[in-house]
């Protein structure tokens, strides 16, 4: 198996947990859903920048930071021909506003290390202050 | 020399990456601040493009303290001389800011550039005109303290 192949396989079996996790009844297991979704989409952005190396667009590295803004920004700035069907084209119909504005809602629950003193922000691992003060 | 890249190679592909540059600021959920075309010391051959981008683009900063890079081999959409390559980098003005004042190689590139006139502003929108008036005032600031 390649390495998109293998990124893409990774996505889809992170989206199977996911739906497992909500269609529990125990909300409480929801974050993990969450969570599930976003590493789905991370993964799946990544299978398609590692993808696009065939073709000769190269990043530095996709390391092993979870957040993918860097990468769908630069999915949409592919150099593209108006009106034609070719894969950035596609891609840039792909990941139109919507799209990115949801991906973006996912990526601001990834679990980070808040500033010193500061509680965490809202994130699907780790207690944070809005759930302190319920 | 400093200052030759702008009147003999940028001509070269003036048209192509103001067109690439247009086609960025169609994106209204990422607006486009600043984009320059400038020449680094390295990959003399190749074309770079420089881009501060707002919105959902936003705020992240690389822990890896260098600014996000791609390289585009030639497509028909982009054609380039043989081994020839597009550099996009791309930042927001929140990682702007911290690698200036941490001075990451990859922005002192950029400031050099400027300082050395070995760059085109091709679109500015009024954040952007302030963000390259603090890259040419720190390009200034480099300049004398190496003098």
């Amino acid at each position: 198996m390649n390495e998109s192949l293998a990124w893409l396989s990774q996505a889809l079996s992170d989206r199977s947990a996911a739906d497992g996790f909500i269609g529990d009844t125990d909300s409480t297991r929801w974050c993990h859903a969450v969570a599930k979704y976003q590493q789905t989409v991370e993964k799946a952005i990544k299978a398609i920048v590692v993808a696009l190396r065939e073709v000769g667009v190269r990043t530095k590295s996709i390391g092993y930071t979870h957040p993918i803004e860097p990468f769908v920004s630069i999915l949409v700035r592919l150099p593209r021909a108006a009106g034609t069907r070719d894969i950035t084209s596609h891609l840039s119909r792909l990941l139109d506003e919507s799209t990115r504005a949801s991906i973006n809602s996912l990526e601001v629950l990834i679990p980070r290390q808040p500033p010193p003193g500061q509680p965490h922000h809202k994130n699907t691992e780790y207690p944070f202050q809005d759930s302190q003060n319920q | 020399m400093a200052g030759t890249w702008t009147s003999t190679k940028f001509p070269q592909f003036a048209e192509q990456i103001r067109n690439l540059t247009k086609q960025h600021r169609e994106l209204e959920d990422e607006p486009l601040h600043l984009a320059i075309s400038y020449a680094p010391k390295r990959n003399q051959q190749d074309i770079f493009l420089f881009e501060v981008i707002g919105g959902n683009g936003g705020d992240s900063i690389n822990p890896d303290r260098e600014l996000f890079e791609t390289t585009f081999a030639s497509t028909p959409s982009f054609p380039m001389a043989a081994g020839q390559q597009l550099h996009l980098v791309l930042t927001n003005q929140r990682e702007l800011d911290v690698a200036l004042s941490e001075r990451w190689p990859s922005v002192c590139e950029v400031v050099d550039a400027i300082r050395s006139n070995d760059y085109r502003k091709l679109y500015a929108d009024k954040t952007g005109g302030q963000i390259l008036k603090h890259l040419s005032e720190a390009g200034h600031m480099e300049g004398a303290a190496r003098e």
